[in-house]
């Protein structure tokens, strides 16, 4: 494993670094199999892009990216985030993409977001976490729920995606409700 | 822990749209085509409501195949 940040069964999360820019990821988010339901991802993707992203993220300090990434052979599977992190509410917004297509099979999307609520809450002390999805993405309702996320509301009709439009739901998880399902 | 298992089987059929013949006592998302991330997630929604349990963070990190599952799944029956 090379600088683990959060570490799995199976996966763990690290930091991108510089070299990571030369891998398949900026690839992802121009591929629209992959940002079918990215509401913010609907212009392509580039090198030059990426790297841009990477500079901002290195400063930023309201957004945590992690890559996930394969403890057998350190391959890289997606990426995940923390972002629109509020440190006087104690608030962030969880998002995951399974990037590479040879690990679309199984386990791992499940275990990247237990990792990545078990860093919001116990690591970074974070009270409530936040998912927001649009209506037809089916994937992220089912981490959701197996999560214990709460719905607690939408924007009707609000994000245009494949030729419609589509309400975006917000689902809440709290600090309580997550050490309580992990109290046994 | 052989009829839980059935039952476990019996599900993955339901989720994976296939017989509970075609899942094998080692099946794993490798072995089985439909076993993807999303049907994943299915099959854990579907087992916490057919067998009335809640898995918790670690529990869900550890569902990598039928005989962990079925092995969990036991283990939260013996608890209870």
């Amino acid at each position: 494993m090379k600088n683990p940040y959060a570490i799995g069964k199976t996966i763990y999360l690290r930091a991108p670094e510089e070299e990571d820019l030369d891998s398949e990821w900026y690839t992802w988010l121009s591929d629209p199999e992959i940002t079918h339901f990215l509401a913010d991802r609907y212009l392509p993707n580039s090198k030059e892009k990426q790297n841009q992203f990477y500079q901002e993220l290195k400063n930023s300090n309201t957004r945590i990216v992690l890559l996930i990434i394969d403890k057998k052979n350190d391959n890289l599977i997606g990426v995940c985030n923390l972002g629109n992190i509020s440190w006087l509410h104690r608030k962030a917004e969880i998002a995951i993409i399974i990037g590479n297509k040879s690990y679309k099979q199984g386990t791992f999307a499940v275990e990247t977001i237990s990792l990545l609520l078990k860093t919001g809450f116990k690591h970074l002390n974070m009270k409530n976490i936040i998912s927001a999805r649009l209506a037809n993405n089916d994937a992220t309702k089912a981490l959701e729920n197996i999560f214990g996320f709460n719905e607690v509301g939408k924007f009707e009709k609000f994000i245009f995606n494949d030729g419609s439009y589509q309400d975006l739901i917000y689902s809440q998880l709290t600090k309580e409700k997550w050490e309580e399902r992990n109290s046994n | 822990m052989k009829e839980i298992q059935l039952k476990i089987k019996q599900i993955m059929a339901i989720i994976f749209d296939t017989t509970k013949e075609n899942i094998p006592d080692d099946a794993e998302p490798l072995k089985i085509d439909q076993w993807d991330s999303l049907n994943h997630m299915q099959l854990i929604v579907a087992l916490e409501q057919e067998f009335d349990i809640k898995f918790s963070d670690d529990e869900l990190t550890e569902l990598l195949n039928l005989s962990l599952i079925t092995a969990i799944i036991q283990s939260k029956f013996t608890k209870k």
